[in-house]
């Protein structure tokens, strides 16, 4: 059809300019999309790694300051018999292994389970303290060790069975839905010995830990700890 | 010659597309407002959880009988209240957060975290909620600090259910 008279020109975008702005916008649009998502992945990394040190890091703090009580005895007072402390004995293994060594190794000695016990009760109570020799109680027997991808902490013992690492009651230190626990080694070693004016062979003991644990959601997302302590109650041998 | 041949698109047209993108900007407002009230409570959860873990961590490090409490003031203008066992104090409230601490099942609305070897009571949480979700800080076990959604909430992807 034809016009007869073409007085003006119609103007507008021909298809061209249109797609040509529409590739531009797309261009800006993926740009935009990817710093965003790349920054909530970054977020969302930063967040798990926070709570992966954090969780690490506070199960670390408990079993340090809990192994530094190991060989605690309330009866230590003057006149006692140092070789006669109950609750001398740390012992490391792997679960569900005898022990490696007891009472102090002569190298070090590494697993993945340690068991100890403290006189807990002891103080301020003078009437619990109890005598040489005596066995310690039930729920003075503590430990540490790993399982089922969690580190666990041992509430209670049995006096039958004082120091298995299977035996008594233990809880999750960790939580396996949140940290999934790969790696937990506590090496024990003898740092020094030396004899005491009574004569006997007094040993001081310290213990390695180092655990490693990764995000449960994320199995890229890992961080590994180390720490040292020293135990303060020193082993008494005749 | 054809007296169209440079045509453009006319206001018309123009305005149908306007209106697309409106109508595609209405549907996708809310779900990103969605994710922002998510965010906003996940994040208010984690912070609480950090403040637990604190107070443990500080339990521990002071180590003296009385460890270390946390206390709850519920409602909108909510807050968690340290105190240390050398008395020393510090409190944590964020302010305009539009997340409420809706409940407190701890009994006589505090915690103590126990000096010796850091456990706590077992099995007991506070809620936190907006308009549309709702998160529960919990403890498990005298030992693990947990966060997880209540049966009847929406869930968010990243916890389990409690």
């Amino acid at each position: 059809m034809m016009s007869p008279l073409n007085t003006y020109r119609e103007k507008g975008f021909t298809l061209i300019e249109l797609m040509i702005a529409i590739l531009i916008g797309f261009i800006v649009v993926a740009a935009v999309l990817t710093i965003y998502f790349s920054t909530v992945r970054g977020s969302s990394n930063t967040l798990k790694l926070t709570r992966l040190n954090q969780d690490l890091g506070v199960a670390m703090l408990i079993m340090t300051n809990d192994i530094r009580r190991a060989g605690y005895w309330g009866g230590a007072v003057t006149g006692a018999n140092l070789t006669q402390n109950p609750f001398t004995d740390v012992e490391v293994r792997n679960v569900g292994a005898a022990a490696l060594q007891t009472p102090v190794p002569t190298v070090p000695v590494t697993g993945n389970c340690i068991t100890y016990s403290y006189d807990a009760n002891a103080w301020p109570d003078a009437a619990y303290n109890i005598a040489n020799s005596a066995a310690p109680d039930a729920a003075e027997y503590f430990g540490f060790r790993l399982a089922n991808n969690a580190i666990q902490i041992k509430t209670q013992g049995t006096t039958s069975q004082a120091v298995a690492c299977d035996d008594g009651t233990w809880v999750n230190l960790t939580d396996p839905d949140e940290v999934t626990i790969t790696a937990v080694q506590f090496t024990l070693s003898a740092e020094y010995t030396a004899t005491n004016s009574s004569g006997n062979s007094v040993t001081a003991r310290s213990v390695n830990i180092t655990i490693t644990g990764q995000s449960e959601s994320d199995a890229s997302i890992v961080a590994s700890l180390s720490d040292s302590v020293k135990i303060r109650n020193n082993l008494v041998e005749p | 010659m054809p007296s169209h041949s440079n045509s453009g698109f006319t206001i018309i047209e123009l305005m149908i597309v306007i209106a697309v993108i409106a109508i595609l900007a209405v549907i996708a407002v809310p779900s990103f407002s969605d994710t922002l009230e998510r965010k906003r409570i996940q994040g208010i959860a984690e912070s609480v959880k950090a403040e637990f873990e604190y107070a443990r961590s500080e339990a521990i490090k002071q180590s003296c009988e009385d460890g270390t409490t946390l206390s709850f003031v519920a409602g909108a203008a909510w807050q968690i209240n340290l105190t240390r066992c050398d008395a020393t104090t510090k409190s944590y409230s964020p302010t305009s957060s539009g997340v409420t601490l809706s409940n407190i099942a701890f009994a006589g609305n505090d915690v103590t975290f126990n000096s010796r070897r850091g456990s706590v009571d077992e099995n007991q949480s506070i809620t936190f909620s907006t308009d549309n979700y709702n998160l529960q800080v919990r403890t498990i076990n005298n030992r693990v600090i947990d966060i997880c959604y209540p049966a009847a909430s929406r869930p968010i992807a990243t916890y389990g259910q409690c």
